[in-house]
């Protein structure tokens, strides 16, 4: 098993956000995880990248059979995890090519694999760039500044092309992106399907899925996965909306 | 404590006797006339002290703690490059002094075209006793304190540039300043003067650098006239070792229509002083000032503005940055004057500084004090720390997270080493400032 997330309950400030969470990505798979505004998307895909902040109080990760918790977030980097972030942050003053560079060189300094001279370092750059259609010129800019929406996503998919991570998370990647923009970064999470990788894409809305066919559906409420099934499960959702599982989960 | 008041004018007065001593005779009526006008300055000048604001937040003790001799060793063959190595500019003229004495050997002013006078001030001095005295002691008069009291005391010697109108210069000139290593405590006085006249253009680069225990104090005062529609880009680049002391003080005169661009590095020293004067003479003067201040453990870099807009329709800006990353301190210390007659002055100010440790300490203080009206001004000041958003963003990437501090803290700076608009010195400035930042994530230095 790629990940295994047991009994999971997360506080953020002193509040209960992720109440016994339970999932299973295996290689090869894609998951989605949907759910309303609030329900705890965003803290699973943080508490899972290792960021600050988060009180874990019960439960346990195993990714590869590691105990996931214990590692810190570029440790858990170097061993394949990717979280494309929803709200991609700004580095002034940090010029692109140089983050992409440390941050690829770091990953394969982990692996035993030598750096990249700067030609074939910008080869691959070139080629991921040009696979999902982010202008080049942006690779010279500061990481992220002055990038519009669009172009700020396209970034976090140029980092994943070029990274390779073995469990790759999409936190709401799709929003604020018009349909062609979703479809060239779509086309960039397909690129990156195999056997050994796994995708766990966070999203508010199904139309990402009409573009990235998941193996498995999970609807995610008040800190809990209420259902899981397949894509016929988010034709559901967008028919029903989230109003008839809710209330099922409350009751 | 400071020193006493005492104490402090027997140091100065035993500094500039030491050097005086060694001063060639001038036969120069007016540079001797100068000189004793200094020293009576030395008198008659308030001690420094904390009760002014150009003080306020600035202990000289340590260096009063010391006497200070000029040097007397040949500057010619006393420096290698083995214990100071220094990446040379591409295609420059070069003037180098060692401990404030220069070194003809070591320099390199060949090839000059016509309109140019590039030699040092005791040559020129020695060869024409009146070209250079036309302007020598015009902007800087008196002084604003008694380190200035004592540069003109014992003026000697530095750099004399002279553009004829219209002149353009392609390549840069270098002023290179080294400090060597002496048994002693050594002063290293620098007296530069630099008079673009109408039009012309030219860019100069002044670094500083010095032996790794050298014990070195340098006090330049340098006076730059900027005639009508020149353009001086002008580079401070100090490195010098921590146990050094620099003053570096500018005074910039701008006629009409004229543009000085300043921008200035200052990473090394125990404690490092740069101050600005800049008067404009005419109408639509730009004057463009940017610098960096790093400072660590045992550093303290001290800036000083004073841009005074007393004509209508100048343009200045300052952008000043500070990166603190060891128990270091800093003090900023920006003043522009916009006076009654300064219609349209467009002026901005701006100070940010960038904390990475704890105890480190920045006392910051940019004033506008604007008497005219139909004035665009504005200044602004930050303090802050690393974003933790940034930092996890980095680590994310799997960048461990000093290698992330040393990568957003460069980005912080690169603001303004961007600025340096040369290859060697870009390169340079960014691998100083992440040896720096590395050591200190090591420990060495608390951050």
């Amino acid at each position: 098993m790629m990940l295994t997330v047991r009994n999971l309950h997360v506080d953020v400030e002193g509040k209960p956000i992720l109440k016994g969470l339970d999932l299973e990505i295996d290689a090869g798979e894609v998951h989605a995880i949907m759910g309303p505004n609030g329900s705890g998307k965003s803290t699973l895909s943080h508490v899972l990248a290792g960021r600050d902040g988060y009180d874990i109080t019960q439960g346990e990760v195993q990714y590869r059979g590691e105990d996931l918790l214990a590692l810190c977030t570029e440790e858990r980097a170097r061993k394949g995890i990717f979280l494309a972030l929803q709200y991609p942050v700004e580095l002034p003053g940090v010029n692109n090519l140089t983050f992409l560079r440390e941050s690829l060189n770091a990953i394969r300094c982990a692996h035993d694999q030598p750096e990249l001279d700067s030609a074939a370092f910008m080869r691959r750059v070139k080629q991921c760039a040009q696979q999902i259609g982010l202008d080049e010129t942006l690779l010279k800019r500061q990481v992220n500044v002055g990038f519009s929406g669009g172009e700020k996503k396209r970034n976090e998919i140029l980092q994943m092309a070029l990274l390779e991570p073995a469990l790759a998370i999409l936190d709401e990647t799709d929003s604020g992106l018009d349909i062609d923009a979703m479809r060239v970064i779509a086309d960039g999470v397909n690129a990156l399907r195999s056997a050994d990788r796994a995708i766990l894409l966070i999203t508010h809305y199904q139309r990402l899925l009409d573009y990235i066919a998941p193996d498995r559906v999970h609807v995610l409420v008040d800190g809990r996965i209420v259902r899981s099934g397949d894509r016929e499960l988010a034709l559901e959702l967008e028919q029903k909306g989230y109003g008839w599982l809710t209330e099922g989960a409350a009751a | 404590m400071m020193t006493g008041e005492v104490e402090q004018r027997h140091w100065f007065r035993d500094v500039a006797q030491r050097g005086v001593l060694r001063l060639p005779v001038a036969g120069n009526r007016r540079l001797e006339q100068l000189r004793e006008k200094a020293n009576r300055a030395l008198d008659d000048m308030p001690a420094i002290g904390r009760r002014q604001e150009d003080w306020r937040y600035t202990r000289i003790d340590s260096l009063l703690d010391q006497d200070f001799y000029p040097d007397e060793t040949d500057s010619d063959t006393s420096f290698t490059s083995d214990t100071c190595p220094v990446t040379p500019l591409t295609d420059a003229w070069r003037l180098v002094f060692v401990n404030g004495r220069y070194a003809p050997q070591l320099s390199n002013d060949a090839n000059r075209p016509d309109g140019v006078t590039l030699v040092s001030l005791a040559e020129s001095l020695a060869r024409d006793p009146q070209q250079a005295m036309r302007w020598l002691g015009s902007l800087a008069g008196q002084g604003r304190h008694l380190f200035h009291a004592l540069n003109s005391a014992i003026l000697a010697d530095g750099l004399f540039l002279h553009v004829e109108k219209g002149v353009h210069l392609e390549q840069p000139v270098e002023l290179l300043c080294l400090g060597a290593a002496r048994t002693q405590a050594t002063l290293a006085p620098l007296r530069n003067l630099v008079v673009l006249e109408a039009g012309a253009q030219l860019t100069l680069v002044e670094r500083f650098v010095s032996e790794a225990s050298a014990r070195t104090f340098h006090n330049g005062l340098t006076e730059i006239r900027l005639e009508a529609g020149a353009t001086l880009n002008h580079i401070c680049f100090q490195d010098v070792a921590r146990s050094a002391w620099h003053l570096d003080s500018l005074f910039v005169s701008q006629d009409t229509g004229s543009q000085y661009r300043g921008v200035s590095l200052m990473l090394g020293g125990a404690w490092s002083r740069m101050e600005y004067k800049v008067d404009f003479t005419g109408e639509d003067a730009v004057c463009d000032l940017a610098g960096l201040y790093a400072v660590g453990r045992g550093q303290l870099s001290d800036i000083h503005l004073d841009i005074d807009h007393s004509l209508p329709s100048c343009r200045s800006r300052s952008n000043f940055r500070g990166l603190l990353y060891g128990k270091g301190r800093a003090v900023f210390d920006g003043c522009i004057h916009v006076g009654e007659a300064a219609r349209q002055t467009d002026a901005q100010l701006r100070n940010d500084n960038l904390v990475l440790a704890p105890d480190a300490e920045i006392d910051t203080k940019p004033r506008l004090e604007i008497y005219a009206d139909e004035v665009k001004c504005s200044h602004g000041t930050t303090v802050g720390r690393l974003d933790p958003q940034q930092v996890f963003y980095l680590r994310s990437r799997g960048i461990d997270e000093a290698a992330a501090r040393i990568l957003l803290a460069t980005g912080f700076a690169a603001e303004i080493t961007r600025r340096l608009d040369d290859p060697v010195l870009c390169e340079l400035a960014d691998s100083l400032l992440h040896d720096r930042l590395a050591a200190t994530a090591d420990g060495a230095g608390g951050a």
